[in-house]
């Protein structure tokens, strides 16, 4: 299941990925650029990056593909023809393009250090357990509609009765993670501490917000100072205020003394 | 769930970064006010360059004071992502002393130029706080948010005079290069933690350390290792990319200049000594060769870009990129003494600076309008103002290192470290190259006393905040050598206890 | 004692040097030449002791460095 969505959504993003450069109309090429984020997002997810995947659309879609619509719809660009002129860059395409492939090809060949080192026994991906739940809500709604028109009057022990089956399938899912086993072993009346299972499984977004709240709540204040820098400077660089005012140092000038404001520089 | 309970880890970390905290407090309070009193109609509107300008000065020198005295000489804080020690204070110091002096050399151009928002003083700060925290960083985190900091304060500064289109452009060209070197830097650090698996300092030299012992193939290390340095030299200016620094430099209005050529370059190059001598020492070899490479480049475009510029502001820009050059090569040769006389240039380099753009800041007319733009408008200063033409002369021999001056002493030490690393081909080329760009320096002194100028002008006074700072530096830059012993020793002592 | 010496004329000489710079008749405003000598004479002396500190502190590194050099070299011809 894993392997067709990872095909599906790859070949999307690849297509979308040259719709890009192919499409006449630049409004199109900044649609498919949204098509390619969208795809990848998906790929994040299959790889068990919940909490990236949804920034990735937050902060990608959200605000540059914006960016760009804005830019693009500001500039007035014109529909570009692009028939002739490919094979013009060729050559220096394909050099920059053949570096990169060869750069893909070192980083296939090193030891990178591993994102997951370990892997835990029955534990739900998330792909997994979304397909539960949307297979569970939508298996139940149908049942519960069904069962509410045709025995109305039995409207509050269906309800009731659905409810429970709903905790039922959380439970499940979630006792699905957390499996209780020995965690202290006595050997030779000595006690030993079983590590592999004291681990807890949390959400992804439950670790990062665990530790750059607390621990690295340095990172967290410089980035606000950062966002302050640029509402400082779009106001600086576009707001008019009074612009060419002459200023008028009171002080200066009931202090200037008139027998010191001429000089003789030289004579000649 | 959690509760506060992380917070007694951080109990010292405060005293640690206090004077940047006291900074940031300080810029927000100024912030504030200036706001609320710059649009309130009760108050006719001020306009309060002038008050935030001198306040902003008073807060440096408090956080200098609050620099000098802190309570801890060597210390990590805030669970390994910054760091203080000898070599911290010295460039803290630096900072803090050289933002002081660029604000003060440009309270008289604030006021004359029209230049009327107070947001000036405020970015000015910001930056200056980026760079005390890109300073003591000591993770790529936080050297990143650092650096984006920095940045973004100076593209706005770059920019901020708007109604002319030089301006305008410069910070364009700024923010395109600067976002384009930022990436290439954060691409270089993300394939070191994906080789690492670390982004502290600290960890990644223990991690690497001793590896130059075994030959393995780390061609990814290099990679990442090599792009971060490529990312550090564009932003410092170094050639082979400093395709952006006249451009920028010459559009920006001149005390924002002033504040480039002085500050980013501290900041900026003590994180790259802290990565280059601290975490990627054992791959010396691999990034030698780059900095050679560089070196000489920048050595030669500094000799010979300035020769056919016309306009003053881009020939101190690339005599900068000369001297940068001239800090490549300390940095090349990775020993103690190499990064006593990389310190010490740079000391020396900031005095020579701010001496360089104090005069050009203060060769205005009378009436406020003429202003010193072209080599040929130096024309005649000996008759009209012989005291800053001498001035100037002093600090000219002394950037092209004519003995007894400042300059000479700071390239004596950079030539005998390099000669000492047996890298005699750089020492020899910075000693030609030396020579080369006396040329220029000493047309700029002919032209001040034997050429007329293209329009007679006459120079009005200088202010004396301007005044004084000539003072101060140009004391330091002829009398350095009766007394250098406490900056070499300073120097000495840092560069061992980093390194040594 | 003659650091206060240079340290003063070094201040009086750089008021001097600002009144010129400013095209003011040398001794305008006497009380800033005395600030400045004073300016001077305090950071003369303050160098002073600095260097005096940075030396003891600087000898005690060099004391330590070539220790550790001269047993790096005693191992090496140790093993020969």
């Amino acid at each position: 299941m894993n392997l067709v969505l990872f095909y599906m959504f790859a070949s999307f993003a690849l297509l979308a990925g040259i719709m890009v450069i192919r499409a006449k109309n630049p409004v199109y090429s900044v649609l498919f650029l949204i098509l390619v984020f969208c795809n990848v997002s998906g790929l994040l997810l299959l790889i068990n990056l919940d909490f990236f995947a949804m920034v990735f659309l937050v902060v990608y879609v959200g605000a540059i593909a914006v960016l760009f619509l804005f830019v693009v719809m500001m500039l007035n660009v014109k529909l570009a023809e692009i028939n002739d002129s490919i094979l013009r860059y060729l050559p220096v395409g394909g050099v920059f393009g053949l570096l990169f492939f060869g750069e893909i090809f070192l980083l296939l060949e090193q030891d990178l250090v591993p994102v997951m080192t370990y892997e835990t026994q029955s534990i739900l991906s998330i792909m997994e357990s979304i397909t539960m739940y949307s297979v569970f809500g939508v298996l139940s709604s149908a049942t519960l509609l069904f069962s509410l028109f045709s025995q109305p009057w039995n409207s509050l022990t269906i309800f009731s009765q659905w409810q429970k089956h709903f905790i039922q399938i959380q439970d499940t899912i979630a006792n699905y993670n957390t499996f209780v086993q020995e965690q202290a072993l006595t050997v030779n009346d000595l006690e030993y501490v079983v590590w592999p299972y004291t681990m807890e499984q949390t959400t992804t977004i439950h670790t990062i917000g665990h530790v750059v709240y607390t621990y690295y709540m340095v990172f967290f204040i410089l980035a606000s100072i950062i966002l302050l820098i640029a509402m400082i400077g779009s106001i600086v660089l576009t707001m008019h205020k009074g612009v060419f005012v002459k200023r008028q140092d009171v002080f200066e000038q009931n202090t200037r003394d008139f027998s010191k404001t001429l000089r003789k520089v030289k004579s000649l | 769930m959690m509760g506060l309970h992380f917070i007694h880890l951080f109990e010292n970390d405060f005293y640690a970064l206090f004077p940047e905290l006291f900074l940031t407090c300080t810029t927000m309070l100024l912030l504030m006010f200036g706001v609320v009193w710059s649009t309130s109609k009760a108050e006719g509107y001020p306009i309060l360059t002038h008050t935030i300008a001198w306040l902003s000065v008073w807060s440096l020198v408090c956080a200098f004071g609050l620099t000098i005295h802190s309570p801890f000489s060597v210390m990590v804080s805030f669970y390994n992502t910054f760091v203080i020690d000898e070599l911290t204070f010295l460039l803290k110091a630096m900072v803090l002393c050289s933002a002081t002096a660029a604000m003060l050399m440009s309270m008289e151009y604030l006021k004359t130029s029209m230049l009327n928002i107070f947001e000036y003083s405020i970015l000015v700060l910001l930056s200056t706080i980026s760079m005390l925290l890109l300073i003591s960083s000591y993770d790529f985190i936080s050297m990143y948010l650092a650096i984006e900091m920095q940045s973004l304060c100076f593209y706005v500064l770059a920019a901020s005079k708007r109604h002319s289109e030089f301006s305008t452009e410069a910070g364009l060209k700024y923010f395109l290069l600067g976002a384009f070197s930022s990436g290439v830097l954060l691409f270089g650090c993300s394939l070191v933690y994906g080789y690492t698996g670390l982004t502290n300092f600290e960890d990644i030299a223990k991690c690497l350390a001793g590896s130059a012992l075994f030959q393995t193939h780390h061609s990814f290390l290099h990679l990442g290792m090599g792009l971060i340095m490529i990312g550090f030299l564009f932003k410092l200016t170094a050639a082979p990319f400093h395709f952006w620094a006249p451009d920028v430099y010459e559009g920006s209005p001149t005390s924002v200049t002033a504040f480039f050529a002085i500050t980013p370059k501290i900041a900026l190059l003590g994180v790259f000594l802290r990565l280059l001598l601290g975490s990627f020492y054992d791959l010396l070899f691999a990034w030698q060769y780059v900095l050679f490479f560089c070196s000489i480049c920048s050595l030669f475009i500094g000799a010979f870009g300035a020769m056919a510029q016309k306009k003053i502001k881009r020939l101190l820009v690339y005599s900068s990129i000369g001297h940068v050059g001239y800090l490549l090569i300390g940095i090349c040769c990775g020993t103690v003494e190499g990064l006593q006389a990389v310190l010490l240039y740079l000391i020396l380099y900031i005095f020579m600076t701010v001496n360089v753009f104090t005069i050009v800041l203060s060769c205005i007319d009378h009436s406020k309008t003429f202003r010193l733009k072209y080599i040929q408008d130096l024309g005649l200063l000996g008759q009209t103002h012989p005291v800053l033409a001498l001035t100037f002369s002093c600090t000219l021999f002394s950037m092209a290192g004519i003995p007894p001056l400042a300059g000479f002493c700071s390239k004596f030490y950079l030539f005998f470290a390099a000669m000492g690393s047996s890298l005699y081909g750089l020492a020899l080329f910075g000693v030609l190259s030396s020579v080369v760009s006396c040329f220029y320096y000493i047309r700029l002194i002919k032209i001040m006393y034997f050429e007329q100028p293209s329009q007679l002008v006459t120079y009005g006074a200088i202010d004396h905040e301007k005044a004084i700072l000539l003072g101060i530096t140009t004391t330091v830059i002829v009398f350095f050598f009766l007394c250098p012993h406490s900056l070499f020793l300073w120097t000495y002592k840092v560069a061992y206890m980093f390194l040594g | 004692m003659s650091a206060t010496l240079i340290g003063a004329s070094l201040g009086f000489g750089m008021q001097l040097y600002i009144n010129a710079l400013r095209k003011l008749p040398l001794l305008r405003n006497p009380w800033e030449h005395v600030f400045w000598t004073g300016v001077g004479a305090a950071a003369a002396n303050m160098n002073a002791e600095w260097e005096a500190k940075l030396r003891k502190e600087v000898a005690e590194l060099n004391k330590e460095r070539q220790a550790t050099n001269a047993s790096f070299m005693e191992s090496i011809l140790k093993e020969k």
